[in-house]
């Protein structure tokens, strides 16, 4: 029988020996952590010791491309780098799309294990079974853009396709990314700082292998029919029109857009960075990830003036946001150049977004000067200290090398009561999305497994918002009509719950999650027409409640993960702006959060963990989780039964 | 019966790559780009565009060993895999470089428009490609010509697909 789906092998790469090993996947793991980021989480967990730093030798980069990736699935565009994070210091996934996924499965590999160190900086060419590792030469040091030109034209291969890091991942970056096929890009939790720590500058694959089918017949009525249930999802239009930047408009008309570093949920000059204004004076075309029918990235250019930006992917919404309603800028371009810049320098766009407006708020609040920031004064809708401050921080110049380490370190460093200000959770900056204004946002920052995230699992907040379910009716999400986005009760704490198992569900496979929305069970990519496409190519009967069982033994396992490091529920406590502080002006003036602790115990309970955010032996055990359960005890976790 | 043409629609390619993966996967069962008959160009700053056989059949006469020929019901040229000796030469003489030697079976493939009902054309999200009547073709290439070949871009967004 033929396992499809699946290249085969997992490829490991030591450094430091510049051994290379071919270990081939085994079924039943591959079953049971659904391949992809899950079963690289289930890696990581058993090879990484406790404690390690995640940027020293010991750490462990794994890129990976889900079953799904590089077949026809929606989304399957997609893949993910998993280590331990140099933000967090706990469980990091990080995403992109593009084609760099699929081009690993078709050189025959499903994950890519990146051990120990490089002694000089070098980069990785993969050719089917052929792997080098080749020095980097000119390419290190240059922006992303040129480096892949250099690199392209060492090997010879055009058709290759990078993933790569640019100087702020060089440079240690604690929120660098990796960025792949020009404009997509692996952007939280730091993971090109780990890439750049390790001294690879790019990892260059070219592929001619096939990725096998169990069952053709099969497989090919499951894509007709994932092909019709997005072409007449409703969603359909608002991500091949306006993609990501619509939700602008519709955050800041539910007061749910952060604003001036959160303090209102509500923008008066929205309407300034809205969708509308992108399309009709920046926006060249839209382009696609592979196998995607929706094509949300929009392509733009600024041809002349202050901030002119070459033609590039994005700003997507949350740059919007974080760098422009979040530090009261209402200047399109500005936001596009920042954006820009982190593209070929290689950072996250949200983190950085935050930091700025970090720095502004202790500036303002004078616990930094004029000495720290070099004469430079960081104030509300400046447009110069949006664009300034994102230069220095990726080539960590003056206060850049300071911002560059993120929002927990930079506090520290600076004492007095900053860390008060700091709107993060376990280490990671808060994202585009008002926890104040949406509950269970709240609830999916606090306990998000790589930190206040506001995508991975789902879509936590569509719901009570938006009214979808996403045909999560089936796994117990509740009846969203008469939710209210600011209600705090135990039903918020099941839509967490339920959006985070069934989300890892894709995640682990390794598709987008833009498929996966859709008004109800009709239209959209769900987690039936994964599992039925999933049994075509694998060749298993494998039907959704499996999948989505599956999901939660995976988010069960980050956990472990976390946990392990000393995760605990104090650690899963939000902001504390959020919780004592009201929101000013717009539709949500006067709300805050007021119920956290107890909407945290409500969840705790519904994921079977204990009161301290530990998971018990049963749960541990009902997902079939034993070996990580005595793992956890042998380190020094007390688990209760 | 009139011969129905392939043919592209410039400026709304999103590079999406499905052509190349539904190729593959009526032709061989599985999925692998480089297997297939329809190649899409991405190539900065703009473009995006399938480069598709136009079935002009100078590879019939570089062939040494006659196993490529053209089929008068569909019009499509044709390889017949057992008789290809791997050469190369239909590589050396097709202008587009859609005829590619399969990387897997080292054999000469190329398109042979699925036997009158191309695939990629019912799979194309964004109907960037066309199987109609010559007249029609010949105005989508039109096209093709005015935007140099390549793929410019659409300053709107790409709507709902229109019937030609």
């Amino acid at each position: 029988m033929v396992l499809g789906g699946f290249a085969g092998d997992i490829l490991r790469i030591n450094l430091k020996n510049r051994r290379t090993s071919k270990e081939p996947l085994k079924e039943d793991q591959a079953r049971k952590y659904l391949g992809g980021s899950g079963l690289a989480t289930k890696i990581l967990f058993d090879e990484l010791k406790l404690g390690i730093d995640p940027l020293g030798p010991e750490n462990k980069l794994i890129l990976t491309a889900g079953v799904m990736a590089g077949t026809l699935c929606e989304g399957g565009g997609s893949w993910q780098a998993v280590t331990k994070s140099p933000l967090t210091g706990i469980w990091a996934g990080s995403r992109s799309g593009g084609f760099f996924g699929p081009e690993m499965k078709y050189a025959g590999y499903d994950m890519i294990i990146l051990e120990e160190k490089a002694e000089q900086p070098s980069y990785l060419w993969i050719r089917n079974d052929q792997v080098e590792i080749k020095d980097a030469g000119d390419a290190w040091g240059k922006p992303v853009p040129e480096a892949e030109a250099i690199i392209k034209e060492d090997i010879g291969e055009y058709e290759a396709r990078l993933a790569l890091i640019g100087p702020a991942g060089e440079k240690l970056v604690r929120f660098a990314a990796i960025v792949n096929d020009g404009c997509r890009v692996a952007g939280r939790c730091g993971v090109g700082a780990i890439m750049g720590s390790k001294n690879v500058k790019a990892v260059a694959v070219r592929g001619t292998k096939d990725v096998k089918v169990n069952d053709p017949d099969a497989c090919k009525k499951a894509l007709v029919d994932m092909e019709n249930a997005v072409q007449s999802n409703p969603m359909y239009k608002l991500y091949a029109y306006d993609g990501t930047p619509a939700y602008t408009g519709s955050l800041a008309s539910f007061g749910a857009l952060p604003t001036w570093h959160d303090r209102s949920g509500y923008f008066d000059k929205w309407e300034n960075v809205s969708v509308d204004t992108l399309r009709r004076n920046y926006l060249v075309k839209t382009r696609a990830c592979q196998a995607c029918s929706y094509a949300c990235e929009r392509y733009t250019e600024i041809k002349s003036g202050l901030y002119r930006t070459p033609p590039h992917g994005g700003p997507e919404y949350e740059t919007i946001d974080l760098m422009g309603p979040f530090l009261k800028i209402d200047n399109l371009e500005a936001i596009q150049r920042a954006s820009y810049v982190c593209n070929t320098y290689g950072m996250d766009t949200i983190s950085t977004g935050y930091m700025i407006a970090f720095a502004i708020e202790c500036f303002e609040k004078g616990l930094i000067t004029l000495k720290e920031t070099e004469g430079m004064k960081l104030t509300w809708g400046n447009p110069e200290t949006l664009v300034n401050l994102t230069e220095k921080i990726a080539t960590r110049q003056g206060i850049g090398d300071l911002l560059a380490e993120g929002v927990v370190r930079f506090a520290e460093k600076i004492g007095k009561s900053a860390i008060d200000l700091a709107l993060h959770v376990k280490g990671l900056e808060m994202p585009g999305h008002s926890p104040r204004a949406l509950k269970e946002m709240a609830l999916q920052y606090g306990t998000c497994n790589r930190g206040a995230c506001h995508i991975r699992y789902y879509w936590v907040g569509s719901p009570s918002m938006f009214k979808q379910t996403h045909g999560l009716e089936a796994y117990g999400l509740p009846d969203p009509t008469n939710i209210n986005p600011l209600d705090e009760t135990k039903e918020k704490s099941r839509i967490v719950v339920v959006n985070q198992n069934c989300g890892n569900v894709h995640e682990a496979l390794g598709t987008c999650l833009f498929h996966t929305s859709s008004p109800n069970a009709e239209t959209g990519i769900t987690i039936k027409r994964f599992a039925v496409l999933l049994s075509a190519l694998t060749g298993w009967r494998i039907d959704d409640l499996e999948l989505v069982k599956a999901g939660e033994r995976l988010f069960n396992l980050e956990r472990a993960f976390n946990v392990r490091e000393g995760i605990r529920r104090r650690d899963d406590i939000i902001a504390k702006r959020w919780r004592t502080e009201k929101l000013i002006g717009g539709p949500t003036d006067g709300i805050r959060v007021e119920n956290y602790e107890q909407m945290l115990s409500w969840y705790y309970e519904l994921r079977g963990w204990d009161e301290n955010g530990v998971p018990r032996k049963s749960k541990l055990m009902e997902l079939g989780l034993d070996d990580v359960m005595s793992r956890l005890e042998t380190s020094g976790t007390t688990l209760m039964d | 019966m009139v011969q129905k043409i392939l043919a592209v629609h410039p400026n709304r390619c999103t590079g999406c790559e499905k052509c190349e993966l539904w190729c593959s996967f009526v032709k061989n069962s599985s999925f692998n780009p480089s297997r297939a008959r329809i190649h899409v160009v991405r190539s900065e700053p703009y473009a995006d565009i399938p480069i598709i056989c136009i079935q002009c059949g100078l590879c019939i006469d570089a062939c040494p060993v006659n196993a490529i020929s053209r089929n008068m019901k569909t019009n499509a040229v044709v390889v017949h895999e057992e008789e290809c000796t791997s050469c190369g030469n239909c590589v050396t003489a097709c202008p587009y470089g859609i005829l590619t030697l399969d990387p897997v079976t080292k054999k000469a493939v190329k398109c042979d428009l699925c036997d009158g009902d191309p695939e990629c054309v019912k799979h194309c999200p964004k109907k960037v490609l066309f199987y109609v009547e010559p007249n029609k073709a010949a105005y989508l290439r039109r096209l093709v010509e005015y935007g140099g070949g390549i793929s410019i871009g659409r300053k709107e967004p790409i709507g709902p697909p229109e019937k030609l």
